[in-house]
């Protein structure tokens, strides 16, 4: 074979070339061969954080206690449950940490107003720090938590010794500790996405947040709670008829 | 020369202890500090990258004399990223709890200066064989301390050796005991130091290397 100048332009892009589409394909075959497998990991995974936010975890086969535990997904994104026997609402919570964005789940009891459980995590928030708010002694601070505070949501974490004035102990948690502004993410995160989801929530407990009226299948508006029931279409915007 | 001289058995052996890419060559520190809080992904990381060396060895070591010495640089960065990639799309697949703790990590084993160091070094020069062997022997060298440095800090940090509780409950302050997790264990700044006490130890033990 004679001997090629392998120091030649020519051979050089030619070499780069030849080099660059055969590890081309390799990546693409290798990445589209095992793609599936992937997505259910991812899938598997995000079923396990909606099963620690209702206290169910380490679970050995997530994919059959999701399909035992969960019963039906909503359109908006929010997830009934079956937990023992009694209905919990489940709630995606989306928000920023100080390095990178933070999500979670959080579950309500059906009187849509105390939290079953919750789930955060996070994507680079600092270890031993912010990165803390995965773990299980925080997420557990917010069991039998209360949401609502008449139509607003309070459900808060603070700074010990720093929450609002007036604010019940039973609608906040202390904060992690060297991580203020982790928690105050979290403490947003919750405020904002739960705000958003309040007519779920009140959809859920069958009726409106708190002294809004609802619409029943007639169409007409009665002053809540007294005429609220199941029946609940959707909650009104306009006029109140008192009955 | 036989497929396990006793040249080849040197390859092998020097970078496990005398020679080892960490304690001796102080490469690869930043992921070393990196994902050693825990054994479990400091032993997915230390076999990750030795299959990564062994193999990018073995290719560069096939291909030496056709690559053009312009570009050689880029054709071992080529390979070491399609290696990387490929194994960093395995470890998704099969071991996807274990890839999440990893993290960019894995993606930054691009930029060990282990595989680079090797590839110019040795695989340039030497047969597939020899590659592979100083490949594995380097990755191993820097999987040992990472288990190491791993250990310490699963044991002291969080009381557990691959999540398994070690040190009994009642041994803790909640438990009515007196003992504390030390929290700083969990930090990168810690790896750190532990490393240095280990490179310590390796070097008065071999004083005259």
């Amino acid at each position: 074979m004679a001997k090629l100048n392998t120091n030649s332009n020519a051979y050089t892009i030619i070499y780069a070339s030849v080099m660059v589409i055969v590890v081309a394909f390799l990546l693409a075959f290798v990445a589209s061969s095992l793609k599936e497998t992937q997505d259910a990991n991812v899938e598997r995974d995000k079923k396990s954080q909606i099963l620690a936010s209702l206290n169910i975890r380490e679970v050995s086969d997530v994919d059959a206690k999701y399909e035992e535990v969960i019963t039906s997904k909503n359109d908006d994104g929010t997830l009934i449950a079956n937990v023992d026997g009694e209905e919990k609402l489940v709630v995606p919570v989306k928000g920023a940490g100080l390095w990178g964005p933070l999500w979670g789940y959080v579950a309500i009891n059906k009187d849509g107003q105390t939290v079953y459980g919750v789930f955060f995590n996070h994507e680079s928030e600092t270890a031993g720090l912010g990165a803390r708010i995965k773990e299980q002694w925080f997420q557990d601070l917010f069991m039998g938590k209360k949401i609502f505070d008449g139509e607003n949501v309070v459900l808060g974490v603070y700074k010990k010794g720093k929450a609002p004035a007036g604010l019940s102990a039973d609608s906040y948690v202390d904060a992690v500790t060297g991580a203020t502004l982790t928690s105050n993410g979290v403490n947003d995160m919750i405020q904002k996405c739960l705000t958003d989801y309040k007519d779920a929530i009140a959809t859920f407990r069958g009726g409106c947040a708190g002294d809004k009226p609802c619409c029943k299948g007639n169409g007409k508006c009665h002053k809540a709670d007294a005429m609220c029931d199941a029946q609940v279409d959707s909650c009104c915007q306009d006029t109140i008829i008192n009955e | 020369m036989s497929l396990f001289s006793k040249e080849n058995g040197e390859v092998f052996k020097s970078p496990l202890n005398l020679n080892n890419p960490i304690a001796v060559q102080v490469l690869g520190i930043c992921s070393a500090l990196a994902v050693t809080s825990q054994l479990k992904p400091a032993i997915v990381m230390g076999l990750s990258v030795t299959v990564i060396t062994a193999f990018s060895n073995v290719i560069i070591s096939l291909i030496r004399k056709t690559i053009p010495n312009r570009i050689r640089i880029i054709v071992q960065l080529v390979v070491v990223a399609a290696l990387v990639t490929i194994v960093s799309n395995i470890l998704k697949a099969y071991v996807y709890d274990v890839s999440v703790q990893l993290s960019v990590y894995v993606g930054l084993i691009i930029t060990n200066c282990i595989l680079m160091g090797r590839l110019e070094a040795f695989a340039m020069q030497n047969g597939p064989w020899e590659s592979f062997l100083d490949g594995v022997g380097n990755g191993l060298g820097y999987a040992v301390i990472l288990v190491i440095v791993g250990f310490i800090r699963e044991l002291l940090g969080f009381g557990s050796i691959f999540g398994i509780q070690i040190i009994p409950e009642s041994c803790y302050f909640e438990g009515g005991g007196l003992y504390m997790n030390n929290g700083m264990m969990t930090m990168p700044a810690m790896a750190l130091i532990i490393l240095a006490c280990v490179i310590w130890v390796h070097r008065s033990i071999n004083k005259e290397a």
